[in-house]
């Protein structure tokens, strides 16, 4: 039986969260903030009902902030320098993954385009946004399918394959994944296209755009925890 | 047909797709009563799809092209009306579920058509509510469409159609990617459609699941109808009626099985396969729980068969060594091998080729990996003349239709020269032609001395192509048989089907070898076209000896 999803939060103040964890990710220097912005977003992504992101991006977090520290303990400048750099990288990413993850789990297509729908984004814009971002669960199950194909023709897809030979092997990811989304964008649009979508009548979502009560607290927490993020990066 | 009973009124139509040199449309007259459900059936670019296409207006507003004719469809002329007012009288059910969802979860999915019409908010939650009461589907309210299986989706899809209240239902070929059971629920859809008065047009290969519900068969040949056949005279399709005209059967009674295998060792060699204890996981989620299988030297063709979730795909996947075992063991010729290396003896023909080509011509895609094969040009150019690419040497694969990229997968396995060969559901949306020409090819694959597991739900194709049928659930083989008649209810039981449609006598499951007189006749033609020239050690051809092997398909 597939699983019930739950009642989702007003997706304009999930969206507002994933502005500020974005923000975050670019502004954010210091580490100690960057840390707090990672356990401010998990704690939101537990919120919404994302408990396995949330823990993973409280690993990666944790993981990430544990290696930069350790880093600065190895005696050698060298062996440090050639990593810092990596790590310097993922750990300013933490915020960006959490955005993402946020964006992706916390936001239907449905609500996405009935808040698009009522800023006033042009129907084409709404409807090109809504079909990529319909796409992005799909393009791991492709990925996936293309990596077996080329596991089975002798040519694994791995790091090492890449640093090998790098073109040919962007080439058989990309060619077969453009090949797929290409098919399934036309058929799509189909779809789209035989259920109205060129109606020029506005549309109206089922959803129903309201801010409610716990919305209110998820917003109030939201700004509290960005102002003590900030706190931490600035004072 | 009176013009006030007409839902659907195609006249003198024709299409010519913008590119093409050929019509796809030459002339076609088609007519669908009210609460009517009419299955157009055919070929393979017969144009039973681009029919369907017209009678949702896609054809000419959303595919390009250039037409001439008449077409009105619920009183709406489809060749001027713009698409959205058509979609208020013409719900629509695609071939892949997983391309025609706009939406993420099953609700908003459903919705998406009233939302686009700018229908009233209440007005909108009503047909919603109605559309999944109208097909018994309340539990598939609010969930992920990511979770749901195939059936589940074209169910969803169907409700979503049903939500715009139209007059019209159009499916272009809405079984293609379901199994067995996922189309027993697709009938049943339909079924409740048409009771509720709405008329339904389908297009397909597969008449089996809609014997029962369809009122006539209307049968297209390139470009035009052809003919048509009632309820009843669709169900007596024979094997040989079926074969001439490319279409799948409705009654699988009429299925030729070949009689009980003589085990003369007459069908060629194969390396021995033995599998011992085989058991994977997906976390902690155990999907293969102990899978034993003996294969001996005979050359033979072995069908993995089950319900959806039973193990068959990971089966494959662990034998090929694309899965890590948990436990067990493969041995092929007596060594025992991991999974690194049953990738290297290995070859995997997926369902679709899109995901297995990835060079810029056919010649290059033979190549691909395997530079330093010996003798390769000369197995690259006997292959080609086998499989009819010679033509296509130099295309790009991704230029190609879908069976010749079908058989350039097939080709890069041939060419490999892998000792072990698996086909997932190589037969998923082919036509009745097209099943016979991939179960020829899979039997020539096996007579040039590989071991060929399929994974698949296509009872026509088990009785072309295979010699034996591993029946998969909870993760272990629960049956191992030879396909043959003795063993069709047993084939019927594991595939999900019913040993005969409609008709009471020798339709029950046991013996269905009155069913199966239709069959006698065609029971005698065994041979299949086997390796050709191949360069591969080995009979060549099959154990066509009489009485030995008696194929549905000759070669």
């Amino acid at each position: 039986m597939a699983r019930a999803v739950a009642r989702p939060f007003d997706p304009r103040v999930v969206l507002l969260q994933v502005v500020l964890a974005a923000a975050c990710g670019f502004c954010l220097n210091r580490p100690a903030a960057s840390a707090a912005a990672g356990v401010a977003i998990a704690v939101g992504l537990a919120v919404i009902g994302c408990r396995r992101q949330s823990l993973l991006l409280l690993a990666w977090t944790a993981g990430v902030n544990a290696v930069c520290q350790g880093i600065l303990l190895v005696p050698s400048w060298g062996v440090a320098g050639a990593f810092v750099v990596v790590f310097f990288v993922l750990r300013k990413a933490v915020p960006l993954a959490g955005a993402a993850l946020l964006f992706l789990n916390g936001v239907t297509v449905s609500r996405l385009i009935a808040v698009l729908t009522s800023w006033h984004v042009p129907k084409p814009f709404v409807l090109t946004l809504a079909v990529a971002y319909r796409f992005i669960p799909t393009v791991a199950g492709e990925v996936a399918l293309i990596r077996d194909a080329l596991a089975m023709r002798g040519r694994p897809l791995s790091l090492r394959s890449f640093v090998r030979a790098p073109r040919e092997m962007t080439e058989c990811v990309l060619v077969p994944l453009m090949m797929r989304c290409t098919r399934i964008a036309d058929e799509l649009a189909a779809s789209a296209t035989a259920r109205g979508v060129e109606s020029p009548a506005p549309r109206v979502s089922r959803h129903e755009l309201r801010v409610g009560a716990r919305d209110v607290a998820l917003l109030a927490a939201t700004l509290l925890c960005a102002a003590a993020v900030v706190a931490v990066e600035f004072v | 047909m009176n013009g006030a009973d007409a839902v659907v009124d195609i006249r003198d139509f024709a299409w010519r797709y913008r590119g093409s040199d050929s019509l796809a449309l030459d002339g076609a007259t088609f007519a669908a009563r009210r609460g009517e459900c009419v299955v157009v059936a055919g070929a393979s670019g017969c144009g039973k799809s681009t029919l369907v296409s017209v009678m949702n207006g896609l054809v000419p507003h959303f595919h390009e092209g250039s037409f001439s004719g008449e077409a009105t469809v619920c009183g709406v002329d489809v060749l001027a009306a713009p698409t959205y007012e058509v979609a208020r009288h013409v719900g629509s059910v695609f071939q892949d579920p997983r391309s025609q969802f706009f939406a993420t979860t099953t609700t908003d999915e459903v919705a998406f058509g009233c939302e686009n019409l700018g229908l009233p908010r209440e007005e909108t939650a009503r047909r919603v509510d109605g559309a999944f009461a109208a097909l018994g589907a309340e539990d598939l309210r609010d969930c992920s469409i990511f979770e749901l299986s195939s059936g589940q989706k074209q169910k969803v899809a169907i409700a979503s159609a049903l939500a715009l209240r139209p007059e019209l239902l159009v499916m272009d070929e809405p079984s293609a990617n379901l199994d067995n059971a996922a189309c027993a629920m697709l009938a049943d859809a339909v079924a409740r459609v048409v009771r509720a008065g709405c008329t339904v047009v389908v297009a397909e290969h597969r008449l089996g699941y809609l014997a029962d519900v369809a009122d006539r068969v209307v049968l297209m040949e390139r470009g035009r109808v052809a003919g048509e056949l009632t309820r009843a005279e669709a169900r007596a399709l024979s094997w040989e009626d079926a074969s001439a005209r490319g279409l799948r059967l409705a009654n699988l009674a009429h299925v030729p099985l070949p009689p009980r295998p003589v085990a003369d060792g007459s069908g060629g060699q194969a390396p021995v396969l033995q599998v011992s204890g085989l058991a994977a996981s997906y976390g902690r989620r155990q999907v293969l729980a102990g899978v034993d299988v003996a294969c001996a030297g005979t050359a033979e063709v072995t069908a993995v068969i089950g319900e959806n979730g039973a193990g068959k795909t990971t089966l494959l996947r662990a034998l090929c060594g694309l899965k890590r075992e948990a436990a067990g063991s493969v041995a092929l010729g007596g060594r025992a091998l991991d999974a690194p290396a049953r990738r290297e003896r290995s070859s995997f023909v997926m369902q679709d080729a899109d995901y297995q080509l990835f060079t810029e011509s056919v010649d290059a895609e033979l190549k691909f990996a395997r530079a330093d094969v010996p003798g390769l040009a000369a197995r690259i150019d006997a292959v080609l003349g086998a499989l009819g690419l010679a033509a296509a040497r130099t295309a790009h694969p991704l230029t190609l239709s879908g069976g010749q990229k079908q058989r350039v997968t097939i080709a890069c396995a041939l060419v490999d020269d892998t000792p072990l060969v698996f086909f997932d559901e190589p037969t998923s949306g082919l036509d009745g032609g097209n099943m016979r020409e991939v179960a020829r090819l899979v039997r020539s694959v096996a007579h040039a001395g590989r071991r060929v597991f399929v994974v698949t739900h296509d009872f026509e194709f088990v009785a072309c192509a295979c010699d034996r049928a591993l029946a998969v659930a909870d993760g272990r083989v629960a049956d191992d048989f030879a396909v043959c008649e003795d063993n069709r209810a047993r084939l019927c039981r594991w595939l999900g089907v019913p040993a005969a449609v409609g008709d009471g006598a020798g339709a029950g499951d046991e013996g269905v070898a009155g069913g199966a007189g239709g069959a006698g006749g065609a029971g005698g033609a065994a041979d299949v076209d086997g390796a050709a020239d191949m360069g591969v050690a080995g009979n060549a051809r099959a154990a066509s000896s009489a009485g030995a092997e008696a194929r549905a398909c000759a070669g």
